[in-house]
């Protein structure tokens, strides 16, 4: 594949999944600003492959994640104060609901980062399990338990009253 | 006498729903308009790239010619040598495997002792054949399987491999995953495979976090911070990640299963009990051998 023809696909790909992208950053850097550059450092590193992947869109979600990854450990972004502001649309939220959300993502770092993650895509990116299964390349049934054993730590550990 | 296992879901649906709205009323910080401006950015790296692929193209273009003239020279040394032959093998080398009795040929019938699957799994290396094991650290069958698997790997013969994968369905069983690809990484997997069988047996574990794998790594010698670069490591979340894959190529629903060539399954069930398992990979061994003369 040229390089012409391959960033036309990368831009294709781009158009499709751009939510995908963003959301599967977010879910590992909590920083808006952070998960946008990831998302553009990997798509400029796909481009730039000496030979194409056979399979691009996964190996782009798999760039995505590594790249994410590498950031956050780097800039230590699981911040202790959980601060809200570049992860949440806090304008959409109250102050209860802000105190309930700080609430909610104390409790997630206690989990599995890959239950951690699901959660943040599926509850808060609006994606599926099989969006999640793509980005994750992994078995939708597989996110399926991650998420719903994630739910039941999390409701656990935040005690919810019955409804 | 094979571990089945099922997700774990909420018993109440209904609580679980409400918890999940209350949840999904939490929306992520949408991205900046910039951020849908990126396909620009990369059109304006066409032009770059292009040259990049020229430099490449040249490099291998100049591998081409190099090998050519080498392969050229080797001809004109020893002109009943073909570059295309593969080296011949030595006779006895081709002896792979007992001719099966007619006992053994009987005893062993698609779809009752093995099955074949709908669909055959590829793997890297044709020039072997492959045979997967699938277990879990808490299956007791397996851990009993475990001694008659080591008995058995170390007399199979070289064009045969035998693969260990762990089973991988859930958050739990992905935590004991990592800890098998970290002694891997480790270089302790031999010290450490039995023992995890006894460490992480079934309501008894005794490494439930990463602190106490790490734990159990320092009694062979692993120091924490070997321990945590190996378990953080972008190697160990490609073995899982292929694990994974594996588990999803084969639709592994049950351990110990076993799988020979990408193309037969067996289970104790299915073979009439762990030691029967060998026997039965033994004979379809013996029939891929077959196939392949």
């Amino acid at each position: 594949m040229s390089s012409n023809s391959r960033n036309t696909q990368l831009a294709q790909l781009f158009a499709t999944r751009h939510k995908q992208l963003y959301v599967a950053a977010l879910a590992i850097t909590r920083d808006r600003d952070a998960a946008e550059d990831v998302v553009l450092d990997a798509i400029l590193a796909v481009a730039e492959l000496p030979v194409s992947p056979d399979n691009l869109l996964a190996y782009l979600f798999r760039t995505v994640r590594n790249k994410a990854l590498h950031l956050s450990k780097q800039n230590s972004r699981f911040n202790t104060d959980h601060d809200l502001t570049g992860f949440i649309d806090t304008n959409s939220q109250n102050a209860e609901q802000n105190l309930f959300t700080r609430q909610i993502l104390r409790y997630l770092d206690e989990l599995d980062s890959d239950q951690q993650q699901v959660l943040v895509m599926k509850l808060f990116g609006d994606l599926t399990f099989d969006e999640i299964a793509e980005i994750t390349a992994s078995n939708p049934n597989t996110v399926a338990s991650w998420y719903r054993r994630g739910l039941i730590l999390l409701k656990e550990k935040i005690h919810e009253p019955a409804l | 006498m094979n571990q089945h296992y099922s997700g774990n879901y909420p018993n109440n649906d209904h609580e679980a729903d409400e918890f999940e709205k209350r949840l999904s009323s939490i929306q992520l910080a949408r991205p900046s308009e910039k951020y849908l401006r990126i396909p620009e950015q990369l059109a304006s790296t066409s032009t770059a790239a292009g040259w990049l692929n020229w430099r490449w193209l040249s490099v291998a273009a100049a591998a081409i010619v190099i090998a050519s003239v080498a392969i050229m020279n080797l001809s004109m040394v020893d002109s009943t040598i073909s570059p295309l032959e593969p080296p011949l093998l030595a006779s006895e080398n081709r002896n792979l495997l007992p001719e099966p009795s007619p006992a053994i040929a009987a005893r062993f019938i698609e779809g009752t002792h093995y099955t074949v699957l709908p669909s055959p799994v590829g793997f890297a290396d044709g020039a072997t054949t492959e045979v997967s094991m699938f277990f879990w650290y808490p299956c007791w069958p397996c851990a009993t399987f475990e001694e008659h698997l080591t008995a058995w790997e170390s007399e199979l013969p070289d064009e045969v491999t035998l693969t260990r994968i762990p089973a991988i369905w859930s958050a739990e069983m992905r935590f004991q995953a990592q800890a098998y690809y970290s002694a891997q990484l480790l270089g302790v997997e031999d010290e450490t495979h039995l023992k995890f069988y006894t460490a992480f047996q079934k309501d008894n574990s005794t490494i439930n976090s990463e602190q106490d794998l790490q734990l159990f790594f320092e009694d062979f010698g692993v120091s924490a911070l070997e321990f945590m670069r190996a378990f953080h490591s972008d190697a160990l979340q490609e073995r899982i990640l292929l694990a994974e894959q594996s588990n999803n190529d084969y639709q592994v629903q049950s351990t110990p299963s076993m799988f020979v060539a990408g193309k037969f399954a067996i289970s104790p069930q299915t073979a009439g009990g762990l030691e029967e398992m060998l026997l039965v990979a033994d004979y379809l061994l013996e029939l891929e051998t077959q196939r392949v003369r």
